[in-house]
């Protein structure tokens, strides 16, 4: 473990998208310390639609609420989504994917062909129905929602691993010196599909982190007035000419987050898996 | 050839048929029944209700619901669009083909773009140049598409921009179009295209390049690269004529893959731009809460990546000759 650490900390990438998620995860966990406003107090008419200035840098927006303090707490709820819901994609993605690779050819045929349908569905158009459906979310149930329509791509992979790692020598070992059904799953199957599962998880996020803006922004994730970056976008959109800053900023940071997603994620590629080392 | 085709518009069919009951399934697990989903139904009168209950069929069981809903949808009924008063496979039809153009368009800049700049990197991999659109296109990659439209907006779109130079929204100019050229008519419609397929196609450049770039690195390592310069070919013969034409495989994988995230990407471009398209139609039709639209739109976008999946493979198989003998 700690020799995978020291092969890690040797990747650009990694270390660089390390750092950069640790400068944002440190300021959408600190929020509450670091913002210099309540991100909801609509300061007054005086400070309406002020461009950036020193008492604050990204200026206000059309109700004369702060943008950096909204900035810093949307950028807290798009982590919290983002991790929930990968957790939760991942841990739906694996039981299925070992279901299918370990359950026969029967249900491995059922699962996959409904996996297969779900991925012939744009992401956006599938979410679209279900917020439609449900209408007014909270973070919660925009945690499920994502958490529970991200896993196919994970299903498959962990499939596929599952289907490579059965017929290793080890198994049979397991098998052979009459180790458990359960055991064998937790002790010699997991263990060895970890990698990909890593890869997946960290690019999923920041994959879930442009979702959640793209659904927000189309006004059907997070609602006002709780500080969300889409949301934040979709009311600058409007504004575009007489406020630009209203808009520039939060999408800013969604992008550099998703840089800091994208890097780790290479860099565990690069590092994890030999088919690419 | 024939067998191939037929095999996978079958397997197309049963993808579709998936979809469509997955959409069923959500619609029955959502709150509330879809009459009263339509809208405020509290001053309604009880015989009217449950006369609207009747016409809708939500009195028969789920069973026969279901197979009433199938069997309509095989006949290509998609049911009623309530804010347009007309079939919703009509009122689809009508967006589809704006939906097409900006997808075509935006494919057309992906791929040309994500080829360009990903062989050119693997091709000088580890190189300052290499290095330098590694972090363009990660960025790009990194980018909310919506967003990355604002911001084209922002410096080049009259009346908006710094530049001034194209039409922020819509599809052609309205109260103009129609009274120019034919020639006219089609710059207009060009020169409305250009910003909302530039966003949608630079954001799927970016991740083209990134699997141009690693395919291109792949080939480059093979040992017929190896001959084709021991045999003295000029570099630049060796990467276009053997490496670059090679490492064009694996992308057309990536061409077929890329179909439902293309369709994603319209909703949110459709939207800022207002672009007449299906993506803007099925937002619109869920604060309308006109639900038939957004399933039968869910079920339409499944037909064109099934489509698209299948002539992603037939391009396959016409560039690729060991393929094709396998079925």
């Amino acid at each position: 473990m700690s020799e995978t650490l020291l092969r890690l900390s040797r990747n650009r990438r990694w270390r660089y998208g390390i750092a950069l998620l640790t400068v944002l995860g440190a300021l959408a966990a600190l929020a509450p310390l670091l913002a210099p406003y309540d991100p909801t107090a609509q300061l007054g008419l005086a400070r309406q639609l002020l461009p950036p200035s020193a008492a604050h840098p990204f200026g206000t927006d059309i109700f004369g609420r702060d943008v950096l303090s909204r900035v810093i707490y949307g950028a807290r709820i798009s982590f919290v989504i983002a991790l929930s819901a990968v957790l939760l994609s991942v841990i739906i993605g694996t039981s299925v994917g070992v279901a299918a690779g370990y359950g026969g050819r029967l249900l491995d045929g059922a699962l996959m062909r409904t996996v297969d349908a779900a991925l012939a569905v744009p992401r956006v158009l599938l979410l679209l129905l279900v917020l439609a459906l449900w209408e007014r979310v909270g973070v919660a149930s925009l945690i499920i929602i994502l958490g529970s329509t991200s896993w196919f791509g994970v299903s498959r992979i962990v499939r596929a691993e599952v289907l490579s790692v059965r017929e290793r020598g080890y198994m049979e070992a397991a098998k052979s010196l009459g180790v458990g059904q359960r055991r064998i799953l937790s002790h010699h199957l997991l263990p060895n599909i970890t990698s990909p599962i890593i890869i997946a998880a960290t690019l999923g996020m920041g994959q879930i982190v442009l979702i959640e803006a793209g659904l927000s922004f189309l006004g059907l994730g997070i609602q006002e007035p709780t500080a969300s970056l889409g949301r934040m976008m979709q009311a600058g959109s409007a504004l575009l000419v007489n406020a630009p800053w209203t808009s520039i900023f939060p999408g800013a940071i969604i992008v550099l987050t998703v840089i800091g997603f994208s890097l780790v994620g290479d860099g565990f590629r690069d590092t994890l898996d030999p088919r690419t080392a | 050839m024939v067998r191939f085709v037929a095999r996978r518009l079958l397997q197309g069919v049963a993808v579709v048929f998936l979809v469509a009951t997955l959409a069923f399934i959500l619609f029955r697990l959502a709150p509330g029944d879809p009459f009263t989903r339509m809208g405020d139904a509290s001053s309604a009168s009880q015989e009217f209700k449950a006369q609207a209950r009747r016409n809708l069929g939500l009195d028969q069981p789920l069973h026969t619901q279901y197979f009433r809903y199938i069997a309509n949808l095989a006949r290509g009924d998609l049911g009623m669009s309530f804010s347009e008063q007309r079939p919703v496979l009509r009122a689809i039809a009508d967006r589809v083909p704006a939906t097409v153009v900006l997808a075509a368009a935006a494919l057309l800049i992906d791929f040309l773009l994500g080829i360009f700049i990903g062989a050119a990197q693997g091709s000088r991999a580890g190189s300052k140049a290499d290095d330098l659109l590694s972090v363009l296109t990660l960025t790009l990659y990194s980018v909310p598409v919506f967003w990355l439209g604002l911001m084209l907006m922002l410096v080049f779109a009259h009346n908006v921009g710094l530049l001034d130079l194209l039409p922020a929204t819509g599809s052609k100019t309205t109260g103009v179009y129609e009274y120019l050229t034919p020639l006219g008519q089609l710059t207009d419609r060009i020169r409305h295209l250009i910003l909302p397929a530039v966003a949608l196609g630079l954001v799927g450049a970016a991740g083209t390049a990134r699997y141009q770039r690693a395919a291109m690195l792949d080939v480059i390592r093979q040992d017929f690269i190896r001959t084709a310069r021991a045999k003295g070919l000029r570099e630049r013969s060796v990467l276009l004529g053997h490496a670059l034409r090679n490492s064009l495989l694996p992308i057309i994988t990536l061409f077929g893959l890329s179909f439902p995230i293309l369709l994603s990407g319209t909703v949110l471009v459709e939207t800022v731009f207002a672009w007449p398209g299906l993506g803007k139609f099925v937002v619109d039709a869920i604060f309308a809460r006109d639900y038939n639209v957004v399933t039968g739109a869910v079920i339409i976008s499944a037909c064109m990546v099934v489509l698209g999946n299948l002539l992603a493979d037939l391009l396959y198989r016409a560039v690729d000759p060991r393929v094709r003998g396998v079925v």
